[in-house]
């Protein structure tokens, strides 16, 4: 059983990683989560998982004969996949190779969360929500990140991916969000999953190096997080045919 | 790219798109810039739409929806014969929200390079105007999400854009028959 989701926002600054590992962390205490970094432009998931200092990470998979479980890190209850940070690293890549990692991922996983590139004009960051069975959306209530949620349903629904929530993020206090989220949950074809408030703690746990669930575990932040992942609901996926999709797909895209 | 006609609010030559774009912030221009080559006024034109002084979107007709390519098309032009045009910011965010490709705020001033203070400029002006329009007002976001016809426009466009991508990233064998 595996269920991919992409964690997408469209525009930058929303609070993606974030949001993927604390929803991660959260379907952790009854599912097998495997977080993989599926933004190999830019890593960004190990420094939000104390990672920074590995040697192994999803580009050397890709770009030599290294075995995927090199580049897996149990971490906060959940397997960490991480991207490195050379450019080199990222030129290295071979995607013919990406097929047989997630086969090999999806084979021991529940759930599989593939933290998505922001800037939907770029291939690498559409195609996490090209494969994945559903797409959480996360948006901040402001108006260039809900052009860019709507744009991010616009490219799931043509691919035949289907929209498993949204997740407000970053909310503020003086935010109506009350009738943003009634306003917007007229467009989006998913449920509004969660209101996450704007606070100090996922700053903090960024430089911490931890998921915010790890390093504020009874933050306002962290409930909200635990929350908006009681209403995914996780259904029985098929791993090979998302393995099959990845393989049909990824073509050589160079920075 | 077609846009709403404006109102002509400045029409100069400068030695270089540089001093457009200072004049664009000078101005908290929000509409969008015709450039031409005074030399050669054949030569087909370029555009750069501005919020509060801010570029969205750099066009010209050989580059398309390259803003790099665009971007050194216009810089080509020396000197460069602009006008400035103002619209109202709802009309200059449909006309972003259409556009095949935005560019980020200071885009424009990292590529043309050089001194750093008009990247500087951008870059405080873009955190201001964000400051400015951040969603403190109960009517800025929800009158957008009640503007069923602006987001209509927006799912139409953005569902042409994922069909011209699909076809230029070799993804059209897994978009779905209905769409």
């Amino acid at each position: 059983m595996v269920e991919a989701f992409a964690v997408a926002s469209g525009k930058g600054g929303v609070g993606k990683t974030t949001s993927t590992l604390a929803l991660g962390m959260a379907l952790s205490d009854r599912y097998d989560v495997t977080v993989v970094d599926a933004d190999t432009g830019m890593a960004n998931l190990l420094f939000h998982t104390g990672l920074d200092g590995v040697e192994t990470t999803l580009h050397d998979v890709l770009g030599s004969d290294v075995p995927v479980s090199a580049a897996v890190y149990e971490r906060f209850g959940m397997r960490v996949v991480p991207c490195g940070t050379s450019l080199s690293g990222f030129r290295r890549v071979d995607p013919d190779r990406l097929r047989g990692v997630v086969a090999t991922l999806a084979r021991d996983t529940d759930v599989m969360l593939l933290d998505s590139a922001p800037a939907l004009g770029a291939k690498s960051a559409v195609l996490p929500v090209v494969l994945a069975d559903r797409v959480v959306v996360v948006v901040q209530p402001t108006i260039p990140s809900l052009s860019d949620a709507l744009k991010v349903q616009e490219y799931a629904t043509a691919y035949g991916t289907s929209i498993a929530g949204v997740l407000f993020n970053r909310v503020q206090p003086t935010d109506p969000i009350e009738r943003i989220s009634d306003s917007a949950s007229r467009y989006f074809d998913g449920p509004i999953i969660g209101r996450i408030p704007e606070r100090p703690s996922p700053q903090a746990a960024r430089r911490a190096g931890k998921p915010v669930l790890a390093h504020a575990p009874e933050s306002t932040v962290a409930m909200a997080y635990r929350e908006a992942a009681e209403q995914l609901e996780i259904r029985s996926g098929d791993g090979t045919k998302i393995a099959d999709r990845f393989q049909s797909a990824v073509i050589p895209e160079q920075p | 790219m077609r846009l709403p006609q404006g109102r002509l609010c400045r029409s100069t030559v400068v030695s270089t798109v540089r001093s457009v774009l200072e004049l664009a912030l000078d101005l908290s221009l929000t509409g969008y810039g015709v450039f031409a080559s005074p030399e050669t006024p054949r030569a087909p034109r370029g555009l750069i739409t501005f919020d509060r002084g801010i570029p969205g979107c750099c066009y010209h007709p050989h580059a398309s929806w390259d803003p790099s390519a665009a971007l050194s098309r216009i810089a080509s032009y020396r000197p460069c014969r602009v006008d400035l045009y103002q619209l109202s910011r709802p009309t200059v965010h449909r006309v972003h929200d259409r556009a095949p490709k935005t560019v980020e705020p200071t885009f424009l001033a990292s590529q043309l390079g050089g001194d750093s203070i008009l990247l500087q400029r951008t870059k405080h002006r873009h955190a201001k105007r964000d400051a400015n329009t951040a969603p403190t007002n109960t009517d800025t976001v929800v009158s957008f999400l009640e503007d069923s016809d602006r987001i209509k426009a927006l799912q139409e466009t953005t569902r042409q854009t994922v069909q011209l991508r699909a076809s230029r990233w070799n993804l059209g064998s897994l978009l779905q028959d209905d769409h």
